[in-house]
């Protein structure tokens, strides 16, 4: 799978994005990316898809660095696909079926195929009824659905959410939430976020980037506990890492777990 | 302006096939500039208008509102034609200025008449295929057609950069707006060249972007259409 090997990223303008940053996707099957704003978590994506190549460092896919001539990149990206924060930055056509079908017909894979894995893909992310709409007037939450099932289509074997929540209602997260427990069963995935409680359920590894650099990793239950990593990147605790600590109830791991489990 | 690709995507007529269209669109636009005659180019008008409003069903007061976009400057333009100049008084209307008589002839009348139906007539012919085809049943046609890839590629984009353009801007607007930018013509002034700069950044900072996703959805030089 994926190795970042301590890569560094610099801006144009001299902005250094990355330090020494090294991440090993092998180590969970959901892997969260914690920081605030700015902190270089969609630097370090686009960093892993191979389109900002690190001034310093390597990124690996089984083993062998990743080339970054044209045609190595075309293979390596039907392998690691990327849904971007912005779903309207990610849509290039104005019609959901075409947006959709436009990876597969690059690839020169036959119509009939192209129709039955975009119903597959849009039946993953519960939007059928939209394939023939125009991707314009969609809502925020049914472009991200798009977006997704965009990203889906290809069947790559890792797929990179850049803050999949932002800008979502509790019912839609919790459906991303849903598809990405769907998916983690066929798919390494990485997630970033700084919503807390999403990352705290959905993920079974966690990184915790701050300017640029990483200063914990480790799976979910410890690194949330971990005061003093969390201080130091401004980050909250999740809600239940909270009332484990201050109500004295045992560390559950999603709100469901802890409902169950209360009498 | 976005209103255009939502038409394109949902009249009655999206699905239907792209060449018949394109056919029906270059016969009329072949008879409006072979044959001389305004009765011709009007009816050629009114049946693109017909097809276009009445039977892909495009609301009348949207199709009007797009047309006169262009046809602004089409009365601007034809203005230069209508009128002329000359030092001997030949016109049926006109204003004596100092030696010299600005007016209207009649054959300039005529030539005006004729050129705003042809024109007229021409763009209900392209707005009946534009605002009734989806882009992607256009790049069929032009494929078709063998226009060469880089042509085929261009269009695309430049279809896509006017709405990544009109998006941005209407963004900055609303913004300025919010802020009071154009409560006075002073403010006006200055608020339009400070949306032209910053159109000009966000607009190049979109196209890096589409570059990327471009990337990402593995294009390589060449728009297929899936046929
Ligand atoms: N295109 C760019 N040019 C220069 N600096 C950038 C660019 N994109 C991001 N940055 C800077 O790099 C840092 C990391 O940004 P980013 O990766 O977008 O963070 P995050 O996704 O965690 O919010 C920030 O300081 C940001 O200002
Ligand atoms: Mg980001």
């Amino acid at each position: 799978m994926i190795k970042v090997e301590s890569i560094d990223y610099k801006y144009e303008d001299g902005t250094l994005a990355l330090k020494n940053v090294s991440i090993d996707l092998d180590k969970g099957k959901v892997i969260g990316l914690i920081g605030g704003n700015g902190s270089g978590k969609s630097t370090l994506f686009l960093n892993i898809l191979g389109i900002l190549k690190p001034s310093k460092g390597k990124i690996k896919y089984n083993n062998e660095p990743i080339k970054y001539d044209k045609k190595s990149l075309r293979d390596y990206r039907q392998k690691v696909t990327m849904v971007f924060q912005d779903p309207d930055k990610q849509l290039f056509y104005s019609k959901v079926y075409d947006d959709m079908a436009f990876p597969l017909r690059n690839l020169d894979i036959a119509e009939d195929e192209i129709k039955e894995k975009v119903n597959a893909s849009l039946a993953e992310v519960k939007a059928l009824d939209l394939i023939e709409k125009p991707t314009h007037f969609l809502s925020y939450g049914q472009k991200k659905r798009i977006s997704i099932g965009g990203a889906l289509i290809m069947d790559s074997k890792v797929l990179l959410l850049d803050e999949p929540t932002s800008g979502l209602d509790p019912a839609m997260s919790k459906e991303v939430k849903s598809i990405i427990k769907n998916l983690s069963q066929e798919k390494r995935i990485v997630v970033s976020s700084h919503d807390m409680d999403f990352i705290y359920e959905a993920c079974d590894y966690i990184y915790i980037i701050s300017k640029g650099e990483i200063l914990g990793e480790g799976v979910a239950e410890d690194v949330f506990l971990d005061k003093d990593i969390l201080e130091k990147s401004g980050l909250e605790k999740p809600w239940l890492v909270k009332i484990h600590e201050n109500l004295n109830l045992p560390l559950y791991k999603s709100e469901s777990e802890l409902l169950e489990n209360r009498d | 302006m976005l209103i255009i690709d939502k038409y394109a995507y949902s009249n009655r007529l999206a699905d239907s096939d792209p060449f018949l269209k394109f056919i029906v669109v270059v016969i009329a636009l072949a008879i409006t500039t072979t044959i001389r005659s305004i009765y011709i180019n009007i009816m050629i008008f009114a049946m693109m208008s017909f097809m276009t409003t009445k039977v892909a069903g495009i609301p009348l007061d949207k199709y009007f509102r797009i047309l006169s976009i262009p046809m602004g400057f089409l009365l601007i333009s034809t203005i230069t034609i209508l009128v002329s100049v000359s030092k001997i008084d030949i016109f049926v209307y006109s204003i004596n200025m100092f030696d010299y008589y600005i007016g209207i002839t009649i054959s300039s009348m005529e030539e005006s008449i004729y050129i705003v139906t042809r024109v007229v007539a021409s763009m209900g012919a392209a707005f009946f295929l534009g605002l009734t085809t989806p882009l992607n049943n256009l790049v069929k046609v032009f494929r078709k057609l063998h226009l060469p890839k880089s042509i085929i590629e261009l269009i695309v984009l430049i279809y896509r950069s006017i709405f990544i353009f009109l998006e941005e801007a209407q963004e900055i607007h609303t913004g300025q707006e919010l802020k009071f930018g154009y409560s006075n013509f002073k403010n006006s002034l200055r608020s339009t060249g400070l949306l032209l700069r910053s159109l000009f950044l966000r607009v190049l900072l979109r196209y890096k972007e589409m570059v990327i996703i471009l990337e990402c959805k593995l294009y390589d030089g060449e728009f297929k259409t899936g046929d």
